[in-house]
């Protein structure tokens, strides 16, 4: 397993803002990120596959979006501190620029019956992409957990249909159930 | 809304899930929900409009932020956005000094029960995203185009959005 500390920085800058730039403006998802990346940093020489692997692995386990965690550890290894905090600056300023660029442009032009009528295309569209997300995601732990995790979806359904539990608590006790009873598995 | 709160709300969603979608149902509950600062319709909106830009599928947050605050509460949403990657570090400490497998368990918690309320929250979503049945329609097909093809989201949305405007 890699150390724990990074190592002597092993990348100038420029690599570091060239390949997560490529890696942001030109995939969507986390599947096609990671694969650019994985070829501009491993391939290259720049990092080896154990580390790439690894950062990736503790990024699915980091809250909030994982492919920023992945391009934080990256970065920290690449360069310490700094490769760290470029790499999440470029992977969030970049789409976060052009998704308020869109959201810019499709509020001055919202009234346009054209428009409004192509977007309610795509929030049926979005909705799609929300409940597929929702089988992605909970798929993998279903798998690997069938029982457990089965019960837990159910308890958590129950509580919530009756709206009493505000949903962050539900969340925080399913990490503690989790912790408690998901924790044997390798 | 200060743009602080606004912050705080939207890391709160952010920082308790595990992938870009799941943390919707909290921006539901807390900005449609509880403060009405926010319409079914503009959370819709954010997703899909997410959905053409290249990066995470978080970056739905940002446009949050600008429907409810404009260019400040825009920066609110990216910095929800960033503030929980910076955990990636010490998260690695800790699986490397071996409690690897309690993060994992109580990812695996959170990750079920964020499922379950990404589910409660698209049924009431749906009313809007899906107000008559050609547009159900175009819903369900894009599910089992998802479902069934390698096809990629942005791309169903981007058929979604050419349907929509055939659609009268």
């Amino acid at each position: 397993m890699p150390s724990a500390e990074p190592p002597a920085p092993s990348a100038p800058h420029s690599v570091v803002v060239r390949a997560f730039i490529r890696a942001s403006v030109l995939h969507i998802g986390a599947a096609a990120a990671a694969a650019s990346l994985r070829s501009d940093l491993v391939e290259g020489g720049y990092i080896d596959s154990a580390t790439f692997n690894e950062s990736y692995a503790v990024a699915r386990l980091t809250p909030g979006t994982n492919l920023l965690a992945m391009y934080t550890l990256l970065g920290y290894r690449l360069s310490g501190r700094r490769g760290a905090a470029l790499a999440l600056a470029i992977g969030a300023l970049v789409p976060a620029l052009i998704a308020l660029i869109i959201a810019v442009v499709y509020v001055s032009r919202a009234a346009d019956p054209l428009v409004a009528r192509a977007m309610q295309g795509a929030r049926a569209g979005a909705l799609a992409v929300l409940i597929w997300a929702v089988v992605q995601l909970i798929r993998p732990p279903i798998r690997e957990h069938r029982t457990g995790g089965v019960a837990l979806a159910v308890a958590v359904f129950s509580v919530a249909l009756t709206g009493f539990v505000p949903q962050i608590w539900l969340l925080l006790l399913a990490g503690i159930a989790g912790a408690v009873f998901f924790r044997g598995t390798p | 809304m200060s743009v602080w709160l606004l912050y705080l709300l939207l890391l709160r969603a952010t920082v308790m899930s595990f992938s870009g979608f799941a943390s919707v149902p909290i921006v539901r509950e807390d900005l449609v929900e509880s403060r009405s600062i926010l319409t079914d319709e503009q959370l819709n909106t954010a997703i899909a409009l997410s959905q053409a830009s290249p990066g995470p599928l978080g970056v739905y947050v940002v446009i949050v932020g600008y429907f409810v605050g404009g260019m400040p509460g825009a920066v609110a949403g990216m910095m929800a956005l960033v503030t929980p990657a910076v955990l990636a570090l010490p998260i690695l400490r800790i699986v490397r000094r071996g409690n690897a497998s309690i993060v994992r368990g109580a990812s695996t918690g959170i990750m079920i029960a964020s499922s379950v309320l990404m589910l409660a929250t698209s049924a009431q979503l749906a009313p809007e995203a899906i107000p008559t049945v050609p547009f159900a329609v175009l819903a369900t097909a894009g599910f089992v185009a998802l479902a069934t093809t390698g096809i990629s989201p942005a791309l169903v949305v981007i058929l979604a959005v050419i349907a929509g405007l055939l659609i009268a």
